[in-house]
């Protein structure tokens, strides 16, 4: 408070300084000297008269009202007037007003050398002043009141007032005063255009609304300033006009003056108000943007600290854990750009591979924190760096712990790149945004190398995320492969799945292109109209599209290609952020491309020609341990299953001891999980849906780590041939993990896919050898017989027994009839035979089922079953004859029924009778069915029996003889003549059926 | 009193083809139980009161009950008789056994007589000679 009063008391002080207000001073002192000469003369008896006879009741009540306002003015200025502006615009009018009475008073006592037309216009232009003053100073008491309702009342007061003396002063000169027409035209224009101009800089006020409420109220006050400027120098000039004609007129002239004001007044407030309220908002909504700005900066430095720190920790958390790891000995593989300076000196982007560059460009071979403590190592490791710069260099040596620490890096010498890419790379690994990047490459690149489409799919979700595309896809095209083109989709556009609608020979034309060095990366897609017409027909032409050709290294051709819904062309960033990403997707695809191929091929040359059925095992487990030694992973285990194994063995391979058995759970977690999951995966290898497969891995990686890079299972599957598991880990039991490198990781995949084609190949020679077995086993039984037979006939003729001999000589007969019968059918059927039937009138059962029969009698007593077993529906007797090929037909009969007997009965259960049965169909066939009661025959072989070299699971497990060719010979002769074969029941009974033409049924026969 | 006639068991799922060699087998002296499935044979075999001085089989036969545990390893009933003859040698490791097979080519390999293997080609041999093999390997001359 005190402050405060004092504050103000110095501004009063400041104010009436003499060098602040000599003006004022100097009114002061002529007004008082003027005022005494006036007192002096009050005394004159002219002067009294003057006052008496002049003043009269009009001048008074005009000066009443006047000076009335005057003070009611001044005092509000003088109370409220902060600034002292209005109480000294009211001390002025007042100093003027006495000025102008002195005059008056000494210009009637004829006291001053003027004459009385000049004393009169003096006198006016001094009333024409104070009156100003008095005018300014209460327009200035409006301003500084603070309240509105003060403000309303002030106004409501000048209105009345003005009215009541304009009302008093028009009456005075209507009752006597001459009305001078051109001086208050004038004036009248003169007022109006102050108004005018006062009104258009009002209006200026509300059409710039963006000042402040200080800019705003300055406007104001400048408009009225000018407003009281104008009209008293108008009124000036008006007095001064009418001086010495008749003073009565100044009432007049003072109405006109204090309703123009007043209407000044009524009108420049809510102007006023209009400007303060817009201020107020403005300066409102400009303070909370400030806040709002300090606030939001503050976040942002925070966030972005936060965030830096937390990188900055988890990255030397990493480096710490792989340092841990290596002083276990444990293995670290790595990707490393490295380059060299103008000394030699190897220079290094990456966290522990600086150190351990570091310790390779020392003299004495060490580096704090790395345990590796061997210069001639370090500089071993250097030499070959050096060497095999742009190659995977592995290097094996003693830790500052004694533990064997194997330092594993694919080193790439940044010279050795192409320019973009050495640009991408020195980009990527120097700049500080860029670093997640790098971190985003190398996970890419670890992810790609044990699930490469997937890694794919997730690079092109995040450059679509980062570049706001709406849709991209992503074509890489792998020369090496055939020039096969990996299509990755994103975005609600591309939701295609494969299909022939796929222009993938377009693409493969245009890979070419996309990948020449001359490509301008104009957008190939737009200018490639079949291709765009064959992608989505329906679809509308992109806004903006851009294809970027990546690189051309060797073997890799990849091309990104994103769709956006704004031209991509014009944004110069976003196209190089894009170009960027590029490049590090043909970084990521040239690392996923270059397969270690000579060590497969030395595998496969040394393994796959000796490997036999019964030498499997040994071979997969030298492969194992080939791959595990190479790898350097800690467990392996490989299961494969063969469908040439018609029991289903699955095979297990494991280079641990404790994964040799058929895994179960055992206690420790770690190998509780292991074994659990091969187990399962042992079971599950044998199910084709590769769903349950993926699923269990997926479990297994979510039980062991959330890093998926400790492990890498690999299906592979050959058809229906082949399907083969490798599980592979390289989980530390008191250690951290370690990713496989993407080197290791496609050496894995490699050998996976390896095994798989060895196991193709020897399930392949498995096969046929089984299959020559049961030629064998099935030709030699009856020779065997034949054998018998013969020499027992011999023995009884030697006997003299005739009757035992013929019988014997008989059954050598049918034995030498059956092995010709079964090498007619091999023949038929090794040949790609197709017999050529020359047909004849043929009784279906006199000529061909009853010798069939007859044929087969060992058979049926083979398998138990009696001659009275094999029932032929009487009815066929009285069949029509058919034109057929007898001799064909029994060989269809004699392997419909060696069929029957083999498979007619299941094991313990008692046989039933084999039925032959027949009916002629409406439309003139004849159909013929074998009916037994026996294995029957599985869901899915109804066609495949006609194939030829297949037998179904269920006659491999019931373990009798056979070559899978019998079936396929019946149908080859039936359609010989023009009919069919069928399945009509596959079990309980099994029913064989056979149908002729109507063409081979014999009119009238 | 004579000496006692040589037990033999036979297993062979062809049982129509070798009833030649059944007949001279049994023409010469032999206690010869003929049957056609594994499963009877095994049972013939744990059965104590019978000692058998010789076990003939044959390679392929079908797997039957007791072996389908190991059905895997029988490859489609080609090799039934490799788990029969390991079965057998588990159970009677003295017994001598003769493999009478229509693969020529796993003889040799299975003609090992010092721990009582033997192995004939039945394409080799009719019933006679097959027969004076028999009673070689059964009671062999010193």
């Amino acid at each position: 408070m005190e402050e405060r009063e004092e504050t103000e008391t110095e501004r009063w002080r400041s104010n009436l300084s003499w060098r602040n207000s000599w003006p004022d001073y100097a009114l002061l002192v002529v007004s008082g000297v003027c005022a005494l000469a006036a007192a002096a003369e009050l005394g004159n008896d002219e002067v009294l008269r003057s006052l008496r006879d002049l003043s009269g009741v009009t001048k008074l009540v005009s000066w009443a009202m006047v000076l009335s306002l005057s003070l009611a003015f001044g005092a509000l200025s003088f109370l409220f007037d902060r600034r002292g502006s209005a109480s000294r615009a009211w001390a002025r009018g007042w100093w003027l007003f006495t000025l102008q009475g002195s005059l008056y008073v000494l210009g009637q006592a004829d006291a001053l050398p003027l004459n009385p037309h000049e004393l009169s216009r003096a006198r006016g232009v001094l009333s024409t002043l104070n009156d100003g003053c008095f005018l300014y100073s209460g327009l200035l008491a409006f301003d500084v009141l603070r309240r509105e309702r003060w403000r309303v009342v002030a106004l409501v007061l000048t209105a009345l007032a003005t009215s009541l003396g304009l009302a008093v002063q028009s009456r005075a000169t209507m009752l006597g005063v001459p009305l001078y027409r051109w001086p208050d035209a004038v004036f009248t224009g003169v007022m109006l255009a102050a108004v005018a101009v006062g009104y258009w800089r009002l209006v200026g006020v509300y059409l710039h609304a963006e000042v402040t409420v200080e800019r705003a109220v300055r406007r104001v006050r400048d408009v009225l300033r000018a407003h009281v400027i104008v009209v008293c120098v108008a009124y000036a000039l008006l007095q001064f006009r009418l001086a010495g004609d008749t003073v009565d007129a100044l009432p007049v002239a003072d109405a006109i003056l204090s309703a123009a004001m007043t209407l000044v007044f009524a009108t420049t407030l809510p102007a006023t108000q209009a400007a303060r309220a817009i201020g107020r908002r403005i300066d409102q909504r400009l303070r909370i943007q400030r806040e709002r700005d300090a606030k939001l900066s503050a976040e942002a430095q925070a966030d972005a600290e936060r965030r830096i720190a937390v990188e900055a920790d988890a990255k030397a958390k990493r480096a710490e854990g792989r340092l841990q790891g290596l002083d276990r000995g444990m293995t670290s593989s790595s990707i490393v750009f490295f380059e060299e300076d103008s000394q030699g000196q190897l220079i290094s982007s990456n966290g522990v591979e600086r150190r351990l560059f570091d310790a390779a460009n020392s003299v004495s071979g060490e580096a704090p924190g790395l345990p590796w403590s061997q210069p001639a190592e370090a500089q071993e490791f250097r030499t070959r760096v050096v060497r095999d710069g742009l190659a995977h260099t592995r290097a094996e040596m003693a830790g500052a712990s004694g533990q064997r620490v194997v330092v594993d890096v694919t080193a790439v010498r940044l010279s050795d790149l192409p320019p973009t890419i050495q640009g991408i790379l020195t980009d990527v690994t120097s700049v500080d945004e860029d670093a997640r990047l790098d971190a985003t490459l190398r996970d890419l690149a670890l992810d790609a190398a044990c699930d490469r489409e997937g890694a794919l799919a997730r690079f092109l979700t995040a450059v679509a995320g980062a570049l706001n595309a709406t849709s991209a896809m992503l074509f890489t095209s792998d020369a090496s492969g055939g020039f096969l083109v990996t299509r990755k989709c994103v975005g609600p556009h591309f939701q295609i799945a494969p299909s022939a609608s796929f222009p993938t020979r377009e693409v493969e034309a245009l890979a070419p292109t996309v990948a020449s060095p001359r490509h301008d990366g104009h957008c190939v897609y737009c200018d490639h109209a079949a291709w765009r017409a064959a992608l989505r027909p329906d679809a509308p032409v992109p806004r903006g599209c851009l294809m970027i050709p990546l690189m051309v290294r060797g073997l890799v051709i990849a091309a990104i290609w994103l769709r956006f819904d704004v031209p991509l062309h014009q944004d110069e960033t976003r196209r190089a952020r894009l170009e960027r990403f590029a490049g590090l997707v043909g970084a990521l695809l040239d690392g996923m491309t270059a397969p270690d191929v000579e060590p497969l091929l030395e595998v496969l040359t040394q393994f796959a020609p000796s490997v036999s059925g019964d030498g499997l095992d040994e071979a997969l487990s030298g492969l194992l341990d080939r791959l595990v030694s190479r790898i350097g992973v800690r467990r392996a285990l490989l299961m494969v299953s063969e469908s040439g194994d018609r029991a289903k063995r699955v095979r297990i391979a494991a280079s641990h001891p404790a994964d040799a058995e058929k895994p179960t759970p055992c206690d420790t977690d770690l190998t509780s999980t292991w074994n659990t999951v091969a187990g399962e995966a042992a079971d599950q290898v044998m199910e084709p849906a590769q769903e349950a497969a993926a699923e269990l891995a997926s479990r297994f990686l979510s039980g062991l780590s959330p890093d998926p890079g400790n492990l890498l299972v690999r299906r592979i599957g050959l058809g229906a041939t082949v399907r083969a598991v490798l599980l592979v880990t390289d989980r530390h039991d008191g250690g951290g993990l370690i990713p496989f490198s993407r080197g290791d990781a496609t050496i894995l995949g490699e050998y996976a896919a390896l095994c798989a084609l060895m196991l193709a190949s020897v399930d392949l020679n498995t096969r046929v050898l089984n299959r020559w077995r049961y030629v064998v086993h099935e030709l030699s039984s009856p020779l065997v017989a034949m054998r018998s037979e013969l020499e027992r006939a011999q023995k009884w003729l030697a006997r003299g027994d005739l009757t035992r001999t013929a019988r014997h000589l008989e059954e050598l007969d049918l034995g030498s009839s059956i092995q010709r019968r079964m090498l007619d059918t091999m023949e038929t059927f090794d040949r790609n035979h197709i017999p050529k039937p020359s047909p004849s009138p043929t009784k279906i059962v006199r000529d061909v089922i009853a010798p069939a029969k007859s044929e087969l009698l060992p058979i049926f007593r083979a398998y138990h079953f009696s001659f009275d077993d094999v029932r032929i529906d009487p009815r066929l007797e009285y069949f029509p004859q058919l034109m057929v090929d007898a001799e064909l037909l029994r060989t269809v009969f004699f392997n419909l029924l060696r069929n029957a007997a083999k498979y007619g009965a299941e094991p313990g259960k008692p046989r039933r009778p084999i039925e032959i049965t027949g009916q002629q169909l409406k439309d003139g066939e004849v159909e013929i069915i074998v009916r037994d009661w026996g294995i029957g025959i599985p869901t899915g072989w109804e066609q495949r029996i006609w194939d030829g070299g297949n037998r179904a699971d269920n006659a491999v497990a019931l373990g009798v003889g056979g070559h899978g060719v019998g079936l396929a010979v019946v149908r080859r002769v039936m359609r010989a003549h023009g009919g069919e074969t069928m399945v009509k029941n596959a079990r309980d009974p099994t029913e064989i059926a056979i149908v002729f033409p109507s063409t081979t049924v014999v009119r009238g026969g | 009193m004579g000496a006692r006639a040589p037990k033999i068991l036979w297993v062979d799922d062809e049982m129509a083809a070798l009833s030649g060699y059944e007949e001279e087998l049994r023409e010469r002296g032999f206690d010869l139980d003929f049957v056609d499935d594994v499963d009877a044979a095994i049972r013939r075999v744990r059965d104590g009161s019978r000692s058998y001085d010789l076990v003939i089989w044959d390679m392929a036969m079908p797997v039957g009950g007791v072996l389908k545990p190991q059905v895997s390893e029988a490859n489609g009933g080609m090799t039934t008789g490799r788990l029969f003859h390991d079965l057998v040698r588990k159970e009677r490791p003295g017994i001598k056994m003769l493999l009478f097979t229509n693969f020529r080519d796993i003889v040799l390999d299975w003609n090992a007589p010092s721990s009582g293997d033997y192995a004939l080609a039945k394409r080799d041999y009719k019933p006679s000679r097959f027969a004076e093999m028999v009673q070689r390997v059964v009671a062999p001359a010193n």
